[in-house]
């Protein structure tokens, strides 16, 4: 079966490719890219992720995001939505430029929980809402996963309709 | 595997765990502990590490609310003083619950909540944000317990 390779972006494609991810055989890890101003909450994260088998990049800033996941293709990132140098609504909108495939979970205090909301609007897949609980956040990355797995087996039949699907999404932006 | 040598090694993690100081009754809960157990003592093992590489940083954070409390008890608390705070307080109310201490993480933002920026600070709220930074000083001289519930809450 031809997996949901670069359809929406070629450019995605031969990246995925390059590194081996995206149902590439060889390849068993999945990776998480964490973006969050807040060296506890990267740690935090990385150390509950890790612990759970994958593997974890960080980024400070919004621009070091969008430089790393230029390098290489995360299966999700989870994006601060408050950052120095970007709100993090505007980071998901280049993130979907970027790495339209990759899921994209936002992270949020309470009191910032309409950006929260808006930034569904915008194209994320969850949030999460700090303090972060640890089953929460392994529960969600793991069905956002298991969602992006199962667009990854689509029919080519399904794959069209799901295309059509993230397309309406990404114009309503 | 050798038992001996599972045994050699349990007791060696164990050992490199907090920079080489031993954990009353670790070495045991390591060895009758089931893999999913094991895997969670871990977590909570590193999340404690974590805590000691950052609780100089919480408690920097903290000294800039006390620093504030200081202000607003004299009425001498400026804008930009009363901002850093309030970013201090949000800071650590997102942060708290993630290394262990759900309890800070709500009196954070508390803190957080009475110093948005605006209203005047009236004299029984500024009451209250004194038991808040005391207690907040407390939660962090404390620090999370190995064996503490709260290690779900990131």
């Amino acid at each position: 079966m031809r997996p949901l390779l670069g359809i929406a972006d070629g450019k995605q494609e031969k990246e995925a490719l390059t590194f081996g991810i995206w149902g590439v055989p060889g390849v068993e890890q999945r990776a998480i890219l964490i973006v969050d101003d807040d060296v506890i909450i990267r740690e935090t994260l990385r150390a509950v992720l890790e612990s759970n088998g994958y593997v974890v990049e960080t980024a400070e800033t919004a621009k070091d995001a969008m430089e790393k996941s230029k390098a290489r293709t995360f299966n999700l990132a989870l994006l601060d939505i408050k950052l120095p140098d970007m709100e993090g609504t505007e980071l998901l909108k280049k993130m979907h430029g970027i790495a339209p495939r990759m899921m994209k979970i936002m992270i949020t205090a309470h009191a910032t929980l309409k950006n929260a909301m808006d930034s569904l609007n915008l194209g994320a897949d969850a949030y999460l809402l700090k303090p972060i609980n640890q089953k929460e956040l392994l529960k969600t990355v793991e069905e956002k996963l298991r969602e992006q797995y199962a667009a990854e087996s689509m029919s080519e039949e399904d794959v069209a309709d799901w295309i059509q699907t993230r397309l309406r999404k990404l114009k309503v932006q | 595997m050798n038992q001996h040598f599972a045994k050699v090694c349990m007791t060696h993690v164990a050992w490199t765990i907090r920079d080489g100081q031993e954990i009353p009754g670790w070495n045991a809960q390591m060895e009758s502990s089931t893999p999913s157990e094991r895997k969670e003592n871990e977590l909570t093992q590193r999340i404690l590490k974590l805590w000691e590489r950052y609780k100089p940083l919480c408690l920097e954070r903290l000294s800039v609310i006390e620093e504030a409390h200081t202000a607003a008890s004299s009425t001498a608390l400026d804008d930009e003083l009363r901002g850093k705070a309030e970013s201090a307080a949000h800071k650590l109310a997102g942060v708290l619950g993630s290394i262990g201490l759900p309890e800070g993480s709500n009196i954070a933002s508390e803190i957080e909540a009475l110093l948005q920026p605006g209203d005047t600070i009236a004299p029984g709220q500024l009451l209250h944000l004194s038991e808040l930074v005391t207690n907040l000083r407390s939660q962090l001289t404390r620090g999370p317990a190995a064996h503490d519930d709260s290690s779900e809450m990131l």
